[in-house]
């Protein structure tokens, strides 16, 4: 059985069609990418996997369970974590805190240890910052620990919401656009980076992204979005044979990466 | 570390036992007057209203201008429990809070839908609500409201109670629910995709709040003998966000010097009534130009802060 299984998945805003009929299932172990032009819907599957929007109708199954209804932070506990488009880390809030407070969600203790900094309260946080700085450690970011997130380099803004993302423990990661304003050198970085996170935690990930170098480079498999629906499934070598795709995407320019 | 943590612990102590035992003795012995007296109170009551607004408005992020009403709530319901169902004062305490809380979680539900300028509008017509209610139930005296209350709040109740809800919030706010509460603030969505129930915390904090306020009104009523609707108007709640915004959202240290700073200031000004809400709102407006972090901005003076000072002072004592 797949991990994730999405069929005839559609949304629309009013008049526009966003998303129309996707279809995608997805193994244990897998690294997707999934490209299109701008427009073309690929944040909009992220959005409805994760409980932002509801689906205007078609169905989504992760790990054996219905995702319709579910709200996101009922969807994360169940195990989908995603980093954004436009970077959304708690910028006023530390390095540390960040990761703490995606860890800490299954890692919680009641209100009245909290007030009264009872003993379930030490043991529990000395855990989470604990396992909050070892993820800091594999993410190059532990000196940076008490550092305002928002302070932060872009490339290591980046980084943590990676971090940060992993520390809620899925089983599945959405990317979106985890490279969007890197330099080549760290793509690579990021690169290899992707692939081990998914050996290292043993973890499905979907990947959206616009440098055709990362997922040409990182993904086992590729699906083109365009216009809300999906035009072409492959390897990224049929995926760079492909005529619809380059008609639609990659155009003269993009072949040669 | 440890060591270290228990020495601070300890002078922390010292202070706070050396400033209540300075007052009371100065009360016990007739050293501070009655207008003192008044306002030391008047200082405590406010710095709980704006401590546990801050925990809605700072921490959470979710602006309210309905906490007047919550202290209201607080302030009345205390008083039916002494005054006319004749239970001791501690049970009024918290009865008084339970009920601003309940009251707290019926408005907040359906209310922290909404934000910014819609939220404030929505808490701003429910502390209203409250208020009209009360003028017009005859039960708790209408507009005259309820007179001759016995005074049962002493210096030791006011002191320990505004000490205790410092802690307890800080101790909140530095703990898994408390960083919850400041993700939400930060970015909501972020939240709700790390795994924080963003309804269940907002809720949290504005009842806890209005606990809070519950608890100033309880501690207000059996102190000043009287209690009027119109003292729980929405310029009540419109004071306490100014001590909020002026100390720093997010800062338990600046809502207290806020609240010191607001009562000391309508203390002086007592004589002009009508020039306080102007200097009021000319003292928001330079702050929000100024600066619109408050004087604390997030930042608390704490003892780790105070020995880094410290240390700082040290070295550039060293250096000349």
């Amino acid at each position: 059985m797949p991990l994730l299984e999405v069929s005839k998945l559609s949304k629309s805003f009013g008049g526009l069609v966003a998303l129309y009929n996707f279809n995608l299932a997805v193994e244990q172990g897998e690294l997707i990418g999934l490209i299109g032009p701008n427009g073309a819907g690929k944040t909009t599957v992220f959005n409805l996997l994760t409980g932002l929007y509801p689906p205007s109708s078609g169905k989504m199954v992760f790990a054996g369970k219905d995702l319709r209804g579910k709200k996101p932070h009922q969807i994360t506990r169940m195990g989908i974590a995603r980093t954004f488009q436009n970077i959304r880390l708690f910028g006023n809030l530390t390095v540390l805190d960040n990761v703490k407070i995606a860890y800490q969600s299954g890692h919680n203790y009641g209100l009245i240890p909290a007030f009264f900094r009872l003993p379930p309260f030490q043991k529990k946080e000395k855990e989470i910052e604990e396992a909050s700085l070892e993820l800091l450690e594999i993410f190059r970011l532990r000196e940076r620990a008490g550092e305002r997130a928002a302070n932060l380099p872009y490339g290591e803004q980046r980084r943590l919401e990676i971090a940060r993302a992993l520390a809620t423990k899925p089983r599945l990661l959405l990317l979106d656009e985890p490279a969007a304003g890197m330099n080549p050198q760290e793509t690579k970085e990021l690169q290899s980076l992707i692939r081990w996170i998914r050996d290292h935690f043993q973890l499905t990930v979907i990947l959206i992204e616009h440098d055709m170098s990362l997922v040409m480079g990182v993904c086992e498999r590729v699906v083109v979005l365009d216009y809300g629906s999906i035009i072409a499934e492959g390897t990224p070598e049929e995926i760079k044979e492909d005529p619809r795709v380059i008609e639609a995407y990659l155009g003269e320019e993009g072949v040669a990466s | 570390m440890k060591e270290k943590n228990w020495f601070q612990t300890l002078i922390i102590f010292i202070v706070l036992f050396a400033v209540y035992g300075v007052v009371q003795l100065g009360i016990s012995e007739n050293l501070i007057s009655d207008y003192y007296q008044t306002n030391i109170f008047l200082a405590g009551i406010n710095i709980i209203l704006a401590a546990t607004l801050n925990l809605i408005n700072g921490f959470t992020g979710h602006l309210s201008l309905g906490h007047a009403g919550f202290m209201a709530v607080g302030a009345y319901t205390s008083v039916v429990v002494t005054m006319k169902l004749g239970y001791p004062f501690p049970l009024a305490v918290l009865a008084g809070m339970v009920f601003a809380a309940v009251v707290g979680f019926i408005i907040g539900l359906p209310t922290l839908r909404l934000r910014g300028d819609y939220l404030a509008i929505a808490t701003l017509g429910f502390g209203e609500i409250i208020r009209v209610i009360l003028v017009n139930v005859e039960y708790l005296g209408g507009a005259t409201g309820i007179l001759g209350i016995p005074r049962l709040v002493n210096w030791t109740w006011l002191f320990w109670g505004t000490v205790l809800t410092l802690v307890l919030i800080r101790n909140f706010v530095r703990s898994s629910h408390g960083r919850a509460c400041l993700a939400i603030r930060e970015n909501e969505i972020a939240a709700e995709m790390m795994g924080v129930n963003s309804t269940y915390y907002k809720v949290l904090a504005f009842v806890l709040g209005a606990a809070g306020a519950g608890f100033a009104g309880s501690l207000y009523a059996h102190y000043f003998y009287v209690i009027q609707p119109s003292k729980f108007s929405f310029l009540l709640s419109f004071d306490i966000l100014v001590m909020v915004m002026v100390g720093g959202l997010g800062s338990l240290t600046g809502s207290c010097v806020g609240a010191l700073l607001l009562t000391v200031l309508s203390a002086l000004l007592q004589n002009f009534p009508e020039f306080r809400m102007v200097l009021y709102a000319v003292m928001l407006i330079i702050s929000a130009i100024y600066r619109p972090q408050g004087l604390f901005g997030d930042k608390e003076i704490s003892a780790q802060l105070l020995s880094r000072w410290g240390g700082i002072f040290r070295a550039t004592s060293r250096s000349e």
